[in-house]
């Protein structure tokens, strides 16, 4: 196991330095100067972009830019935000507790209500019930989060007024926002729960189990879903990257403070230093968690570590 | 059995000619366009798109109303029997914003998907047939393509690149490029020990010619399944940048567009909001449900599942 683990780690740097250079790729290869765009907003004079220029390095080649980038990220230093003049690992330091816990609130719920419901639908399979899951579930992933956030808004919050709108701060505050995100990863949970389990239900073990004289439960409870979860470990990982996108969206709408507000907010000021250190974080915790779940998949089999 | 008898002969003997009618139906399995037909959900899916894609293209003809022209005297009037769908806070009637919006966000849809597909198959293909260092290669740049959160690429680039429809096209369409090619790849790969393929290479075949007529066809199904729930993805990305006002910018009429400038008239004038965010859900969903039905005609893995 521990064998497995340290490919897998060995495997993730080849990764983050090709992430490394994309984004050095994307900010300094696309048509346009960034020094020009991010001073056009403030209408620049050619001295302030020549002066910001020399201070982002960018009059040197790009051999030379793309070799201190990595050496910068070597010693994890983002450089500072061109706005507030501050270290971008502060200002990402500080912003992200707020989404960690939005995206954790999000995730629990998305599991639990995913896993109940795509059990529900396999074991009334080929019923109403089936259908009318599956029909919810497609919805759940087909309908915007911004619209949905803004339809619980106008709900709970404007008509009913149980919670706030927007802001943060405890519980009540968290509801809402969590909610939208976790019912949106929700529908693709339940859909593979659902064809994970409808699978393993025609295996021979399953089979087996019955043929033992089992109560169907016990089948259910004790030999099938303990099988069939372990897909389902795979599409956490990729369902964390969906939320971390998600929390753009919802951070913005409801006022909160995170990783996605600030990303909206460095864009458009343009602060392109900005942009890029919360882009190399999140991607970085992105193959983190991917490559947890995968050791996690691993653990739970075998054939995986072995094969 | 019942083939080494002439038909005709049995016909003419008073037999019953097994047809699909006489075949029991979990005998018979009818080819994939017939199955598709038999879908009702599928069927009524495809209607609703063809009718928004329709009632898009045909705007001008179907309202009076100019989508741009302000009108500060009509601000926010409920939906009526002249403005069904009530108009904005500049006075401009949301149905046909909604109806001229369509061009756009399922426009734009619809472009990203080539630009992701197109490169994104090329690449699964050479990874998947030539395999070693062209497969690290190409999996390598996928891997670190799929390090990022989809929405998130989009949103640094389109952080570069600035803001406008053509921008929103590219920036979807970039960061879907690794589903295709990882797709792509897995499906050349057990492609590529089928019969079929050593059969062209031994009679001579080219590589461009075995990967492009003999490999490409036979894994089409996928490919189209995976490129139609992507409109789907597609919708929903570019209609998020533009809610975040990173994308198509007002005035210009874009679904996601406007439900950003309504929703701070959110007690006032819910309609505003109402309408754009159902059309892209209903976009939204009636693509995924025509992309799951073509999955079950086309992707011989799911047929008969159940």
């Amino acid at each position: 196991m521990m064998l497995y683990i340290g490919r897998r780690l060995l495997g993730a740097i080849p990764v983050l330095w090709g992430v490394a250079t994309l984004v050095f790729v994307i900010m300094r290869l696309l048509p346009g100067d960034p020094a020009a765009l991010m001073l056009s907003e403030a209408g620049g004079s050619a001295q302030a972009i020549a002066e910001l220029r020399t201070e982002l390095g960018l009059d040197e080649s790009l051999l030379v830019q793309y070799g201190y980038h990595l050496a910068r990220l070597a010693q994890a230093d983002l450089g500072a935000s061109l706005f507030s003049q501050r270290s971008v690992i502060t200002t990402i330091a500080e912003q992200l507790p707020s989404t960690i816990e939005l995206a954790l609130a999000a995730m629990l719920l998305a599991i639990a209500l995913g896993t109940a419901l795509g059990i529900l639908a396999a074991v009334n399979n080929g019923t109403w019930i089936d259908t009318l899951v599956m029909a919810i579930s497609v919805a759940g992933i087909s309908t915007p989060i911004f619209w949905s956030a803004i339809l619980l808004i106008w709900l709970f919050a404007l008509i009913l007024g149980w919670l706030p709108a927007t802001g943060q701060g405890g519980l009540r505050h968290l509801i809402l926002p969590a909610l939208v995100l976790g019912l949106a990863s929700a529908g693709a949970i339940t859909r593979l729960v659902r064809a994970s389990l409808l699978e393993v239900m025609h295996q021979d073990f399953v089979n087996t189990a019955r043929a033992k004289g089992l109560a169907e439960r016990t089948v259910l409870v004790q030999h099938a879903l303990k099988n069939a979860f372990i897909p389902v470990t795979s599409i956490i990982g990729l369902q964390f990257g969906f939320l971390l996108g998600g929390t753009v969206v919802i951070e913005t709408i409801f006022s909160r403070p995170g990783i996605g507000r600030l990303m909206v907010n460095a864009i458009l000021w343009k602060d392109l230093p900005l942009v890029q250190g919360i882009v190399l974080f999140v991607a970085l915790v992105y193959t983190l968690v991917n490559l947890a779940t995968d050791v996690a998949y691993a653990y739970l089999d075998p054939r995986i570590r072995y094969g | 059995m019942l083939t080494s008898i002439p038909v005709f002969a049995m016909a003419r003997r008073g037999f019953a000619i097994p047809t699909r009618k006489t075949v029991p139906r979990h005998e018979y399995a009818p080819p994939p366009r017939r199955r598709f037909r038999a879908n009702p959900v599928a069927l009524a899916a495809l209607s609703f798109l063809l009718a928004v894609a329709a009632t898009s293209l045909a705007a001008p003809l179907l309202s009076p109303h100019d989508p741009l022209a302000v009108s500060p005297t009509h601000q926010f009037l409920p939906p009526s029997r002249q403005h069904p769908a009530g108009t904005d806070l500049f006075g401009r009637d949301v149905a046909t914003r909604l109806l001229y919006g369509g061009r756009l966000s399922v426009g734009i849809g619809m472009l990203a998907v080539p630009i992701a597909a197109l490169p994104g198959t090329l690449l699964g293909l050479l990874a998947g047939y030539y395999g070693k260092r062209v497969d690290r290669l190409v999996s390598w740049l996928v891997n670190v393509m799929l390090a990022f959160p989809s929405i998130l690429l989009a949103l640094t680039l389109m952080a570069v690149l600035g803001t406008g429809a053509r921008n929103v096209v590219l920036a979807v369409g970039i960061s879907g490029i690794p589903q295709y090619a990882r797709l792509v790849r897995g499906q050349v790969l057990s492609a590529r020990r089928q019969p079929y393929v050593r059969a062209a290479w031994t009679v001579g075949c080219t590589h461009t010619r075995i990967l492009l007529r003999h490999i490409l066809p036979n894994i089409l199904g996928p490919i189209i399944v995976l490129a139609t729930l992507d409109v789907g993805w597609a919708i929903l990305n570019a209609s998020a940048l533009s809610f975040l006002g990173l994308g198509v910018q007002p005035p210009t009429p874009e679904w996601g567009a406007m439900l950003n400038e309504g929703r701070g008239y959110l007690r006032d004038a819910p309609w505003v909001t109402a309408a754009p965010g159902l059309a892209i859900a209903l976009t939204v969903f009636s693509v995924n449900l025509l992309g799951d039905a073509l999955r079950d005609t086309l992707d011989p893995r799911h047929r008969n599942r159940h």
